[in-house]
């Protein structure tokens, strides 16, 4: 479903991704790992076209995405829920889905809102309530179904369970669970590896710009090198 | 007494609303692109400029209103494509010196024009008949520009809050002002937010420049540089970035111009014995007739203090979250 060959890209003379290829396949659940800095983020943005690409391809559903705009690849179905939640704090939560739902016709908007509350019922309870005034967990809540609303046939999660209570973050994991078990396409980046590998079909690990690592998530969850990836440094 | 303070509020309402209008396309268009658009003012001349070519071509005033807007919106358009699209995550202060290029290039086009055509450099603006005299509210008399004015600047302000509340692209502008990453990610197409805000912010300014031009009689190409500065005031009063801030700015910084002009020398209008001696003497003391020309610095000493206390404005406090 969406494949990546050999992409660069660079913050201007920093260099952050080396050639970094990787495939979602339809209806999986793939997770990324690794420490902070190791270019998860920048690769997720590049795939959402909000950083180009130096060299290399992204191919999503056998089109050519690299170079295309970021509202192209929302409406292909490319839906990327960013590090740090980025929800509209001024906005009503109601308005923050609304425009989770911007390249969609308005009915199927107004019927989306009603089946994403269902989905996070605290949600449906304060429709109206200023983004700004939810509590973290409930933020992550309105980014995962801000990103929802743009209906996605792939789901991109940037770090979903960053900043939250081990509570929030079984809650979290839970959802997405539900998700992928109702047949959605999954690119998840996490530093909970537990949680991330307990989750996901495959997984690749992430060191400097490179994946250093690739297999199936039971496999890695007793590799040995995992731990160090993620920790930052090579055993 | 009281027909003199009245007179005083309605022309703090009058200015303030046409303030109001230029300093919310400031406002829209610095919240999104961080852009502070010095060649506002001068996209208000040109509106001008096409009013009374309009005019004087024999169009009914409707018609001729109309075709001020949406040339005005053309310019507004082309303005954003050709000089600061090409610029798009350019650092702000090259943002703002194009601005300062934008406006000396559309002022030196058009006087290059008045010359060619060979015209005087300044040129009268008919003010439409609906516009002229005055209407008397009891023992008011209230000019009709300014009347008007205040009337459609406060339905124009209106129909705008309702289109940012109501409607997507309303909604798209305030979540690219934000945070333009997150508004990209919900598929927002941002160079037609962009080039939406300039167009309503150049369809504002065309109908300040309409009351602006009917007010002072003439238009030159150098009109729009005190409405420029009055809107960049009024927006950093009410905190920049923010509609609401920029017109609650706006008429805030109306009432501060109207206020030494109504103060000093009130003294001289008071009727004599309508109030105890001693208080009309402190008036004359405190708030002599012939200090009124300090109305500027009156104004500026007052801006100081406010931007002291609360130095992101009135309405501000929030910025926008940086990109990490």
């Amino acid at each position: 479903m969406l494949e990546l060959v050999d992409l660069h890209a660079a913050y201007g003379h920093i260099r952050a991704l080396h050639g970094v290829s990787l495939e979602v396949r339809t209806g999986e659940a793939v997770a990324v790992i690794g420490s902070n800095g190791a270019g998860k983020s920048t690769m997720l943005r590049t795939i959402s076209g909000l950083m180009r690409a130096r060299s290399g391809t992204i191919t999503y559903d056998g089109i050519d995405v690299t170079h295309a705009s970021t509202d192209r690849i929302v409406s292909l179905g490319i839906s990327h829920c960013p590090e740090g939640r980025r929800i509209f704090g001024r906005l009503s939560v109601r308005e923050n889905l609304v425009l989770g739902g911007v390249r969609r016709p308005a009915k199927d908007v107004t019927v989306d809102i009603r089946r994403v509350g269902e989905l996070f019922p605290r949600l449906a309870e304060r429709l109206d309530q200023p983004g700004g005034t939810l509590s973290g967990g409930e933020q992550q809540m309105l980014a995962v179904a801000r990103a929802l609303m743009a209906k996605p046939r792939l789901l991109i999660l940037d770090e979903p369970s960053l900043g939250l209570a081990p509570m929030l973050v079984e809650h979290i994991f839970e959802v997405i669970e539900q998700l992928k078990s109702e047949g959605l396409t999954i690119l998840l980046v996490e530093q909970n590896v537990h949680h991330a590998l307990d989750l996901a079909d495959r997984a690749y690990i992430m060191e400097s710009g490179r994946i250093t690592l690739e297999g199936s998530a039971a496999d890695l969850k007793h590799d040995p090198r995992v731990e160090s990836a993620y920790l930052g440094f090579r055993a | 007494m009281n027909e003199y303070l009245l007179q005083q509020v309605i022309n703090a309402l009058s200015a303030g609303s046409l303030y109001a209008l230029m300093a919310v396309g400031l406002a829209l268009i610095f919240g999104i692109l961080r852009l502070i658009n010095f060649a506002h003012g001068d996209v208000m001349m040109v509106a001008a400029y096409i009013g009374v070519f309009s005019l004087a071509s024999g169009m009914p005033l409707p018609v001729a209103i109309a075709t001020m807007i949406l040339g005005t919106i053309v310019v507004g358009l082309l303005i954003e494509r050709v000089a600061y699209r090409p610029l798009r995550g350019a650092p702000e202060v090259a943002l703002l010196l194009t601005s300062f290029a934008v406006g000396q290039i559309l002022q030196n086009g058009v006087l290059l024009l008045t010359r060619l055509s060979g015209r005087p450099i300044q040129i009268a603006f008919p003010a439409p008949d609906v516009l002229s005299g005055v209407v008397n509210v009891g023992t008011l008399t209230i000019s009709k520009v300014n009347l008007g004015s205040f009337i459609v600047g406060v339905v124009v302000l209106v129909l705008l809050t309702t289109f940012v509340s109501r409607t997507r692209l309303g909604l798209s502008m305030h979540a690219a002002a934000e945070d333009l990453d997150a508004a990209r990610l919900m598929g927002i197409r941002i160079n037609f937010v962009v080039a939406a805000a300039f167009a309503i912010a150049a369809a504002l300014a065309a109908i300040a420049g309409f009351f602006y031009a009917a007010q002072t009689g003439q238009i030159n190409p150098y009109m729009g540089f005190t409405p420029v500065l009055k809107a960049f005031i009024a927006a950093v009063i009410g905190g920049f970035g923010s509609l609401a801030g920029a017109v609650l700015g706006a008429y805030v910084l109306a009432f501060l111009e109207v206020l030494p002009t109504a103060l000093f020398g009130i003294a001289d209008i008071i009727p004599a014995g309508s109030i105890p001696p001693e208080l009309h003497d402190f008036l004359a003391a405190a708030f002599p007739a012939h200090l009124s020309g300090y109305r500027d610095a009156f104004v500026f000493v007052v801006l100081i203090i406010i931007l002291l206390f609360r130095p992101n404005g009135l309405l501000g406090g929030r910025t926008r979250e940086e990109t990490p």
